[in-house]
């Protein structure tokens, strides 16, 4: 016989709750996303910065212009009216590599060794966030400081439920990995409180979330959130360039985010008591449970 | 008609049960059927094989699950009529690629008692996927238990074809690792 068929065969001895589970379609509703994106981005315009996620700023273009490609990411089952304006990590736009490379402060191919799930409590959001820290071993650094050999973890957020009621969830930028995967990924690092930012600088987030991790396989890079694939080579070649124009700043996020709101301060966008509170919150951290 | 209601028409030998087994699940039973066989009058052998088989397990058979069973029912007479057909002609629809993404986890050069080796895999097999994260169970179930498309798969889960590629890969590279150290390859 076959062996194809042998292992086809042997397929069929699983049980039926497993069969069960794969007839549950995915609980993302695009509907949906371009409701609660519409909807950000509404709130967005008109609360500017202090709107702003607790842990990745986005550039001013982001959040007050229709023009671009707005990318709505999560399943939303409830939010109560108080959280609606925290979601701007709902309606990430598409990034371009050019702001891949700009907006990161690493870029690197790295092997996944290990996965954690771990609950973290942000008290100026007032709410619970399941992430996952992936541990990856440097293989190959692109951009950056030489951390090759080195071990660091990328946490990634996969939902969050406010005090108040609500919960966010299934968020399709969330990627998924497992431990063995190799993948080339764009880092960068808070370096401020607010939001889920724990204290410490022992962990990177993914720049643009899933949009900033490529699964590799036989040369291929594979974004892992969209149908998008390169040559890892031509990819690789055209950081090098990039490199060439973005000095590295390990600091681009938070920079970013003290000329965001100085500029919406300036400008009466904010008023001084909601920049103060602003930077409050950003002094504040979350904690791991 | 619900399942439960439908199982007790078998139960009583009420031949109304068929007729309403056909109504309820021809299209499911089709779609698995051709899916693994090539040839037209094949699956509709194999889709009318189901129901006959429905009617002389029911009883003693309850299945919790109507649907599940007509599907393995279904797959299992699929596979059985593909051996014959194979003589002269490979499968068609999705089980080509199906049957030889599932040949690389395994070596051709293994050679035991067949009857062993089945009751061996599929004990592997069962304990492999029980393992396996939600997501990537469910994706491999839908290639490789319902021999799905790719593109179904991708629609299905509202992920990009690319994204179940790189998926299937990655469980069949650990399936082949499982498999290897089992002694398979």
């Amino acid at each position: 016989m076959n062996y194809g068929e042998l292992l086809f065969e042997a397929i069929g001895a699983v049980d039926d709750k497993y069969l069960k589970k794969t007839e549950e379609k995915s609980g993302r509703k695009p509907w949906l996303y371009l409701t609660v994106a519409a909807a950000c981005l509404t709130v967005l315009v008109f609360c500017g910065v202090m709107q702003l996620p607790q842990n990745l700023p986005q550039p001013a273009t982001e959040v007050t212009t229709t023009d671009q490609t707005v990318l709505p990411t999560e399943t939303v089952t409830s939010v109560p009216p108080h959280s609606e304006g925290y979601h701007t990590n709902d309606m990430l736009p598409w990034y371009s590599l050019e702001q891949l490379v700009q907006e990161s402060s690493l870029a690197a191919q790295v092997k996944v060794i290990k996965k954690e799930d771990l609950t973290i409590y942000s008290p100026t959001d007032k709410a619970t966030g399941k992430f996952t820290d992936y541990t990856v071993t440097f293989q190959e650094i692109h951009r950056g400081s030489n951390a090759a050999g080195k071990t660091v973890t990328i946490r990634v957020e996969n939902s969050r439920t406010y005090d108040q009621g609500g919960t966010v969830s299934d968020s399709g930028m969330a990627p998924l990995f497992s431990v063995g995967d190799s993948l080339l990924v764009f880092l960068y690092q808070p370096h401020m409180g607010g939001g889920f930012n724990t204290q410490g600088e022992d962990y990177f987030y993914l720049t643009g979330q899933g949009q900033g991790a490529y699964f590799l396989a036989d040369q291929i890079a594979i974004c892992s959130v969209f149908d998008e694939s390169y040559a890892l080579q031509e990819l690789l070649s055209e950081i090098e360039e990039l490199n060439g124009r973005y000095e590295v700043d390990e600091f681009w996020q938070y920079n970013y985010c003290v000329r965001h709101t100085k500029e919406q301060l300036e400008t009466g966008v904010i008023s001084q008591e909601e920049y103060d509170e602003f930077w409050a919150r950003a002094e504040k951290y979350a904690e791991i449970k | 008609m619900k399942d439960v209601d439908i199982i007790r028409l078998l139960w009583q030998r009420e031949e109304a049960g068929i007729l309403e087994l056909q109504q309820k699940y021809q299209n499911y039973c089709h779609t698995i059927a051709r899916n693994i066989l090539p040839d037209t009058s094949d699956v509709e052998e194999c889709v009318s094989d189901t129901w006959l088989k429905a009617w002389t397990s029911i009883p003693p058979n309850r299945p919790e699950s109507l649907k599940l069973f007509l599907a393995r029912v279904s797959r299992n007479l699929a596979l059985n009529k593909l051996r014959y057909a194979r003589a002269e002609k490979r499968g068609g629809g999705q089980i080509p690629s199906v049957l030889d993404e599932l040949s690389e986890c395994i070596s051709q050069g293994t050679c035991m008692d067949e009857e062993l080796e089945r009751r061996e895999l599929q004990g592997i097999v069962k304990d492999f996927v029980e393992k396996l994260p939600d997501r990537e169970r469910n994706v491999f179930l839908r290639r490789y238990f319902f021999a799905d498309s790719i593109s179904s798969i991708a629609e299905r889960y509202a992920l990009t074809e690319n994204h179940i590629g790189v998926i299937l890969s990655r469980v069949r590279a650990k399936l082949k690792k499982r498999l290897s150290k089992e002694g398979y390859l």
